[in-house]
């Protein structure tokens, strides 16, 4: 196990560095942080010096690559072209993405995997017609129409309509109200008052990420059941005399768990790297932020360790993969 | 084989699957009975209904599936009752051992808690007295050290031990009725005739009755006590395992012999029947036989025939079975059909 | 100044772009409230007082000191209107208006040598209670001078270049100023009247002088912060330690909003930050001048332009001023219980011509590419969906709403296909079979360069369509890397970009001087650049500003450059909410000291 470990380790390790470069091509490829400084006439020529001194312009790429490698692997990410410490940003826009899509991944794979059970439990009844149906519309419905939708309806008009079009109950914007919770108004930020405004906030993009997102789940669970339900071993468990829902649950999901829990580990990698439509309609100031504004910018050290920082993500979930399959299958074993 | 009452009784079972290419009719009037301590074999082609009977009888056919007539477990009638009453009989008084062990164990519980599991859903046992009963199981189909493999996952187990663990599983209950549905055939040679004769003698120990299907003649040879052919959904003779075998009075189960090693080691070779078995939704007119028949003529094209005695307790469904009790070498029937 | 992002240039310092404008053009616009900083109290002062609003940014404010190359942007700007004290602010109409709060007085008081005397209110203070005065306009003096520079560690001797090939000079300034413009022809800046008075002596005349000083950083802060004990007794031009210390404050230490650095010295002060996210205002009660009317003014940031119109539907937001887009504009129009003010901006679209392509030396063929472009065609289609007033631009150096704006190139840009024919033929261009002009056997083409957005490849392709019924053979050359690589160096026949505007009319020098550091195309009028330098140095008002109408004909004359159509701005708030004005320069918050809610 340990040996698994520690091998994957060190696979990934040519690997990091591999994308890392290619990440390190492509931004600096996308082209020049102080483009618009250059194209301001009046901007002193000196001034430009120094910005290219300080972001390293200057310096051919194979050692602007190896500087930042270097401070990179210290856990030094450098700092942005907004002179702010990378490391902090993407951190702190981690968290965001966390509260954000932790909950709604949750409620979401909850919701898919039930209703992925039943329908595949209750194949081609009306119950599993209409949720695969359903599922289908919402997967391919673009976040953006459902975003603009859910606030169109469940913001302003919902809020109007509770006679609270002034001081909405449902917010479209961030994850809290910003001068809600103030130096001037200290009384708002307990926790009943933060948590009330938090929810506030997020009610829509949790909505719209679970809705978006329950689909997948749902018609990956059902394919899956199906496969189980039909296996065998489910017709042993049936002949034992065993009940229905222990036939279902403890023998047929089971072994469709061990399938599911991989794909939501995979999911989970990713999801660090942002929801980035949902944070961008809700303004949430998360990962998929972090990458939208530092292409926009051209902020290769910003955009460098979002990159870095998912790609550890998607390798550690990779092997949260591999350990929740062998937890859950007997027969795979890590060495 | 006893005077009294049988523990199962098979009377005119049909089973249909609507499709939506027609009506499935996958068992067609069946009927047959086993006593304690008796072996009935039940032997045909697949999908000749002979597992769909089994499941039939275990209340595991698909909700879909359309069961008339009757089976009745020691008097009491088992189509028609709801799933919940089934289960008392399932896996406790009637239990079912499946062809293929390496898929038939659930691949993510060790041996002994699925053993434990059968012991427990019809007995109110502790977690340890269901263990010690999973060991004892063990030990009664020959598992070595039952005692640590009771801990094993099934893939930890060879193909012939896992199929001891299913039967294990399935006597877990001291069931009156065991079905074995092809028990021995994804095993290799030398372990099927183990299995086999591990089956005998644990109906020594249990005295159950045991209802044996499969294909393969050689496996009831020297088994059973009496069994029956079936085809196209229809049993088309039964009797004693001698009045099959020796004397065998429907052109099928000729054909079935002829493609039997040991049968046709007196003759030059294989004589494997021709053509396919019939479409069930489509059933020709006459004899569903007929077609693939050396002897049809018009009649058997037309009419059905009726399963008719040949002797005492010697059922045959052919119109020409007097020509075959005439007949000198009826074993020779298809060679005239090898081309 | 290119313009895909919006990247403007902050307050009244100094002009770092060019030309200034806004023509608020919307009925529903205007509203055109006195204020500004200093405003003297409104004798029709709102009903009611008290509230709060949140505006919101596209981008967030990142420091409190904008004048930094690093730092500068609208977005602080716009923080900034609320809390840093300038001598002049800019007004909707693009005028300097003297910040009568702050300042007591400011005099030009020689013209040889050109000298300035602030007096400094002796009631300004910070918001921590320290006084506002000379120290502040002493540290922005030796911060924007451009004359402190030290050793550049990469430069190993002469002739050594970076990574591009590009020579690496031997020094690096101290300070990373976004402008020097005007500092650097600063002579000296003293203090007297216990440090209320400044005076500050140019060494060449510089009419934009009004520009100079604003969006002060405390210097006191700096003082504690360093621990430099008088920063008037460091030598404001000469590399020092103390500079050097001074310097590296002066370049990151306002980052962020840090409530005891980034002091007040206007109505509001910082309450809270949250790193991109928002800035929460609340009224300064040091402020020694009229007090505010709202209580608090949050700036929130709302990257999305569709999110901050549904948060403005919503009631989550009270104004906005997010980057236009006709689908918004759409909807803001539509919705209920908004005030949408669509208005011309400070961006202009321009085409230039490079006097290095021979093709354009000959005036009669750029005046025929004028007349074939269709301005109106190209305003209808790409800028009318969101400002439907929108007209074209007939000036390089004025706004439309500008004190000295006139129609000066209607006469060259009317689409007129006829017209341009016969200036070609004219000058001895003969049609071809093909369908483009041709002379000396040279047919009648050229690309236009852009960076390869969707608006400029509309645009182009506008023109492309419109000149070839006039025999011009025009290519499309869109590219990525146009305005970093390839526009600096002169690299096109036409370019396709823009200029930001500010009202400073001097900015533009640069752009049109001979060898002008911003002349990409080359373009040589000697005369023009002698007439502009001579307005730079002009000190009398109206004096200056006929010599700048005649600069800016002079241009247009020569036709080397032509103005487009400025990109619409689409301001827009909430009916509840009375007193916004659209400003270019400064934004929506320039005059928030008198918003009021119902």
């Amino acid at each position: 196990m340990l040996f698994f470990v520690i091998r994957r380790v060190l696979v990934s390790i040519p690997l990091l560095l591999l994308a890392s470069i290619v990440a390190f091509i492509l931004v600096v490829n996308t082209g020049d942080p102080i483009e618009d400084l250059r194209t301001k006439p009046n901007v002193p020529k000196a001034t430009i010096a120094l910005r290219e001194h300080q972001l390293g312009l200057d310096k051919p790429v194979v050692e602007r690559y190896v500087t930042w490698l270097g401070k990179a692997v210290h856990g030094d990410f450098g700092k942005t072209i907004k002179n702010k410490p990378v490391w902090a940003e993407v951190s702190r826009s981690m968290g965001v993405t966390l509260r954000l899509v932790l909950f709604a991944s949750i409620v979401s794979i909850l919701v898919g995997v039930l209703i992925g059970v039943i329908s595949a439990v209750k194949q081609y009844s009306w119950f599993d017609h209409g949720a695969t149906t359903g599922a289908f519309l919402l997967y391919s419905l673009p976040v953006l129409a459902v975003g603009s939708f859910l606030k169109y309806v469940l913001a302003i008009r919902f809020n109007r309509w509770i006679g609270r079009g002034d001081n909405p109950l449902i917010k479209t914007i961030g994850e809290s109200t910003p001068n809600f919770c103030t130096k001037s108004k200290p009384y708002n930020c307990g926790f009943i008052p933060s948590v009330t405004d938090f929810l506030s906030h997020a009610f829509l993009p949790m909505l719209t990420l679970v809705l978006i997102s329950f689909a997948g789940y749902a018609r990956f669970s059902r394919a899956a059941m199906l496969e189980t339900l039909n296996a065998d071993y489910v017709r042993t468990a049936r002949a034992k005399g065993l009940s229905e829902r222990r036939v279902i649950v403890k023998h047929a999901f089971r072994n469709a768990l061990t399938t599911i829990a991989t794909i939501v580990s995979l999911d989970f990698g990713a999801l660090i790297g942002g929801a980035i439509l949902t944070e961008t309609i809700f303004e949430w100031h998360g990962m998929g932020r972090v990458l939208v504004e530092s292409i926009n910018k051209i902020d290769p050290n910003l955009l460098l360790c979002w990159f870095f920082v998912t790609a550890v993500a998607v390798i550690v979930f990779n092997l949260v993969a591999d350990f929740a399959y062998a937890f859950l299958d007997p027969r795979i074993r890590l060495d | 084989m006893s005077g009294s009452e049988p523990l199962l009784k098979v009377t005119d079972l049909s089973v249909e699957f609507p499709t939506d290419d027609g009506v499935v009719k996958a068992v067609r009037g069946v009927s047959f009975e086993v006593g304690r301590h008796e072996i009935l074999g039940i032997v045909g082609e697949s999908g000749c209904g002979k597992s769909v009977t089994a499941m039939a009888i275990m209340g595991l056919l698909p909700s879909t599936a359309r069961v008339t007539g009757s089976i009745k477990f020691r008097g009491e009638e088992l189509v028609g009752l709801k799933p919940r009453e089934m289960r008392a009989y399932r896996g406790n008084k009637i239990a079912m051992v499946f062809q293929d062990p390496m898929t038939a164990l659930n691949p993510v519980y060790k041996v002994g808690s699925q053993l434990a599991e059968a012991v427990r859903v019809h007995q109110t046992v502790s977690r340890k007295q269901a263990r010690a009963r999973a060991i004892e199981l063990l030990e009664m189909v020959q598992i070595p050290q039952a005692a640590t493999r009771v801990d094993s996952y099934p893939h930890e187990f060879s193909g012939g031990m896992r199929q001891r663990a299913m039967i294990a599983m399935a006597i877990a209950n001291s069931p009156d009725v065991l079905i074995a549905d092809e028990p021995t055939t994804a095993l290799d040679v030398t372990v099927q005739a183990q299995i086999l004769e591990m089956l005998m003698g644990l109906q020594d120990q249990l005295d159950h009755a045991i209802v044996l299907i499969t294909h393969d003649l050689g496996v009831v040879a020297g088994m059973v006590d009496r069994m029956q052919v079936m085809y196209a959904g229809q049993v088309v003779e039964s009797g004693t395992a001698d009045d099959v075998f020796y004397s065998p009075r429907m052109p099928y189960s000729i054909g079935l012999l002829g493609s039997l090693p040991a049968h046709a080691g007196t003759l030059e070779r294989l004589k494997p029947i021709t053509g396919a078995p019939p479409s069930l939704i489509n059933l020709p007119a006459g004899c569903p036989f007929s077609p693939r028949c050396p002897i049809a003529d018009s009649v058997c094209e037309s009419t059905e025939a009726q399963l008719v005695a040949v002797n005492e307790g010697h059922l045959s469904r052919c119109h020409h079975v007097k020509e075959l009790n005439e007949m000198p070498e009826p074993l020779r029937l298809f060679e005239g059909v090898v081309k | 100044m290119n313009v895909s992002k919006r990247s403007k240039v902050a307050a009244v310092v100094v002009g770092l772009a060019l030309v200034a404008g806004a023509c608020s053009s919307d009925k529903k616009a205007v509203d055109s409230t006195t204020p500004g900083t200093g405003a003297t109290t409104d004798s029709s002062a709102p009903a009611v007082t008290g509230g709060e609003v949140i505006f919101a940014q596209e981008e967030g404010g990142v420091a409190y000191n904008n004048l930094t190359s690093t730092n500068n942007s609208f977005a602080n700007t716009e923080v900034l209107n609320l809390l840093q004290p300038g001598p002049f602010y800019i007004d909707d109409k693009l005028d300097l208006v003297l910040s009568k709060d702050l300042m007591d007085s400011v005099e030009l008081t020689s013209t040889s040598p050109q000298t300035i005397v602030y007096k400094i209110n002796p009631k300004a203070v910070w918001s921590d209670g320290v006084a506002i005065d000379c120290k502040d306009f002493y540290l922005q003096y030796m911060s924007l001078n451009g004359k402190v520079t030290m050793p550049n560690p990469d430069f190993t001797g002469p002739g050594a270049t970076d990574a591009d090939g590009n020579e690496l000079s031997e020094t690096l300034p101290v300070f990373d100023a976004a402008t020097t413009t005007g500092f650097d022809q600063m002579k000296s800046v003293t203090c007297s009247d216990d440090n209320k008075t400044v005076t500050v002596v140019y060494d060449t005349p510089f009419a934009d002088w009004k520009g100079s000083f604003g969006g002060f950083v405390p210097a006191h802060i700096i003082e504690a912060q360093t621990g430099v004990a008088d920063i008037l007794a460091v030598d404001a031009t000469v590399f020092s330690p103390e500079i050097e210390m001074i310097g590296e404050f002066w370049n990151t230490g306002f980052d962020g909003w840090d409530p005891e650095i980034a002091l007040s010295g206007s109505w509001y002060k910082i309450d809270s930050y949250t790193v991109d996210e928002s800035i929460v205002l609340v009224k300064n009660d040091k402020y020694w001048g009229a007090p505010a009317n709202l209580d608090t003014i949050t700036l929130q940031v709302i990257t999305d332009a569709s999110a901050q119109a549904a948060a403005l539907q919503n009631g989550e937001i009270q104004a906005m001023q997010p980057q236009a887009d006709p689908g918004i504009a759409a909807t803001l129009k539509a919705a209920t219980g908004i005030n949408f003010a669509p208005a011309s901006g400070l961006v202009f679209e321009h085409y230039d011509m490079s006097a290095k392509n021979p093709i354009f030396a000959d005036k009669a063929v750029r005046s025929a590419f004028a007349a074939c472009i269709d301005r109106q065609d190209i305003i209808d289609k790409l800028v009318a969906p969101v400002n439907p007033d929108a007209k074209p631009l007939n000036s390089v150096i004025f706004m439309p709403q500008q004190v000295g704006y006139d129609d000066r190139f209607s006469k060259y840009a009317t689409f007129d296909v006829a017209a341009s024919k016969k200036l070609l033929e004219g000058a001895g261009w003969a049609l071809g079979d093909d369908g483009f002009y041709a002379k000396d056997g040279q047919q009648l083409t050229f690309k236009i360069s852009h960076k390869g957005i969707q608006r400029r490849s509309d645009t182009v392709q506008n023109s492309i369509a419109s000149c070839k019924e006039a025999g011009f053979n025009i290519v499309e050359d869109s590219d990525t890397k146009f305005n970093s690589d390839r526009l600096g160096i002169g690299d096109y026949d036409v370019a396709l970009f823009a200029w930001v505007g500010n009202p400073l009319l001097s900015s533009a020098t640069s752009v049109y001087a001979v060898d002008g550091g911003a002349n990409y195309q080359a373009y040589v009028n000697q005369t023009i650049t002698d007439t502009y330098n001579a307005a730079n140095g002009e000190l009398d008002e109206a004096k200056r500003l006929e010599l700048m109408k005649s600069v800016d004909a002079g241009i247009l004359d020569d036709v080397w450059t032509i103005p487009l159509f400025q990109l619409p701005e689409m301001p827009a708030w909430s009916e509840n909410l009375t007193g916004p004005a659209f400003n270019g320069p400064s934004g929506l918050t320039w005059n928030a000291n008198v918003w009021t809610l119902k």
